[in-house]
């Protein structure tokens, strides 16, 4: 293919670096330099080899504006590297990154960001894993065109986030995974902000409040000592659950602390809640625990599927909302009543439970238009599952509908 | 290399600085400064401004290779998608690094 097109020349002595007359040796370096501009750098960078004037041409990089460059993805533990971390960022600060994840993991030497990372106008998404340290901006902070901010494992006190957050006037996303220090949580003044995500630490000692009046939607992973909401009043949508399906404190407090919870949800349109959750409102010791009216529209359920009856939680928690339109049970695995798991061999027979559960849901709410159930794909396969779709109630309730699918799409 | 850039001057008085070496991968403009060129700056009395733009990131879009006019994508694709030795031999460049001495 290549000799077709070449056509021999003469090759002519001297000149840039061996060739014919015309060829691509005899291109200019600012040529050469644009054309390299146009692969990735690990290809470009081959052309070294190819010869010493090649060399050079790769090592010159001012002369022609590179291609921008979109994100720095900084991922590191070695202590050799903390000199080096400085120059990425300003390299990314100079090409006007828009997108930064930085994932730094040092035991011993501790690594502070200079103060020229907390002023940048370009950046847009930003996600900070900083283990053992934490973020302490000393000026302030102005990062103008920040709308995603994710921080995990940061010892970051809550005057520290408050700053952070006073320098970005137009964020609409705040992930804090695993941010042990924080006690208040305070984004009153976060006017853009529509989504808060906080996965505690399961061992968290402390509690931790959410101020946060103009969120629409928040995913909380609680401890064992569950946050309070002091204000999510624009709330309509959350997902909430529990690293363990056990509540700390007297039975008083965790019958308090749950009402305070739920007493903030009723008026969340599109709720999800979690296995671990949902065995917490089944618990003995809140037995108590008196159920606010839910407004709630649509309702994910992460349980599992009971042989002969409905968790209390569970019942309770239907028998209270009275405007539910669509119900998602989102089940892994059947149980019976004592919480045995079944083997695989079992699962026709485990069809049974499927029918029966639903049955027993369809008694306790009156507005449902849609349930929809999402089981592991092999009991769909299961013998004897179509004949049990059959014999569902949705027969005599022409309004509903019922829709299988399987676990693997959320 | 140099920093030699060359003026060209349009018919309507528009002027376009240039490295020299990219203008000079236009035959014309090669013919030009041979012929005409007053110290840097060579006139175009039948070129417009406009026309001149165009030629010239014609020329940084464009390369002629052994006689073919390739554009600069071209020859990036043949860089990018061969092993170094392909791209030795289909472009004619000599290697002019001295083997190692082995120990």
């Amino acid at each position: 293919m290549a000799n077709s097109r070449r056509r021999r020349r003469e090759n002519s002595i001297g000149g840039g670096g061996g060739g014919g007359g015309d060829s691509i040796s005899s291109l200019p370096d600012e040529l050469l330099q644009q054309i390299l501009c146009l692969m990735p750098t690990k290809f470009a960078v081959r052309t070294s080899l190819l010869s010493k004037r090649w060399r050079r041409i790769c090592m010159i990089q001012d002369r022609y504006t590179a291609p921008k460059m979109m994100s720095l993805y900084l991922r590191t533990g070695m202590a050799s590297t903390v000199k080096h971390i400085n120059r990425w960022i300003e390299l990314a600060k100079s090409r006007k990154v828009e997108n930064m994840s930085l994932q730094l993991k040092f035991k011993t030497s501790k690594y502070t960001f200079p103060d020229s990372f907390y002023t940048d106008s370009f950046l847009k998404e930003l996600k900070v894993s900083i283990f053992y340290t934490d973020m302490i901006p000393r000026g302030s902070v102005s990062w103008t065109s920040l709308k995603k901010f994710s921080l995990s494992y940061c010892r970051l006190s809550d005057e520290s986030l408050a700053t952070i957050l006073s320098g970005c006037p137009v964020l609409q996303s705040l992930t804090l995974y695993f941010c042990n220090e924080l006690r208040v949580l305070d984004l009153s003044n976060s006017s853009s902000l529509r989504t808060l995500r906080v996965d505690r630490n399961y061992s968290a000692p402390t509690p931790m409040q959410i101020v946060a009046p103009h969120i629409h939607c928040l995913k909380l992973m609680n401890s064992q000592l569950p946050c309070t909401l002091v204000d999510v009043s624009s709330l309509a949508e959350a997902k909430l659950d529990f690293w363990y399906g056990s509540l700390h404190g007297t039975e008083a407090d965790s019958v308090r602390k749950m009402q305070e919870l739920l007493e903030k949800l009723h008026n969340v349109e599109k709720l999800t809640l979690g296995e671990n959750f949902l065995q917490i409102l089944s618990l003995p010791k809140l037995r108590g625990l008196p159920f606010p009216v839910f407004n709630v529209q649509a309702l994910k359920l992460e349980t599992f599927l009971f042989e002969y009856v409905i968790p209390p939680g569970i019942e309770r928690l239907l028998q209270n909302s009275h405007y539910l339109k669509r119900l998602t049970l989102h089940a892994r695995t059947c149980k019976n009543e004592v919480g045995f798991r079944w083997s695989n061999s079992r699962r026709d027979a485990e069809s049974k439970h499927v029918a029966t559960f639903i049955e027993l849901m369809f008694k306790s709410i009156k507005t449902l238009e849609k349930m929809v159930v999402r089981l592991k794909d092999c009991y769909l396969e299961a013998r004897g599952f179509k004949e049990m779709v059959q014999t569902l109630p949705h027969n005599n309730n022409d309004n509903v509908s019922i829709v299988f699918s399987d676990t693997r799409y959320k | 290399m140099s920093e030699k850039k060359i003026v060209l001057k349009s018919s309507d008085g528009k002027t376009i600085d240039v490295a020299k070496a990219v203008a000079l991968q236009s035959q014309t403009i090669t013919h030009m400064v041979e012929d005409s060129c007053v110290g840097n700056e060579i006139p175009f009395e039948n070129v417009t401004g406009q026309v001149l733009a165009k030629v010239i990131e014609y020329c940084k879009k464009h390369v002629v290779v052994d006689g073919e006019t390739l554009t600069c994508k071209t020859v990036a694709h043949v860089i990018h998608t061969r092993t170094i030795d392909e791209i030795r031999t289909f472009f004619n460049v000599e290697n002019d690094y001295t083997p190692r001495k082995k120990q």
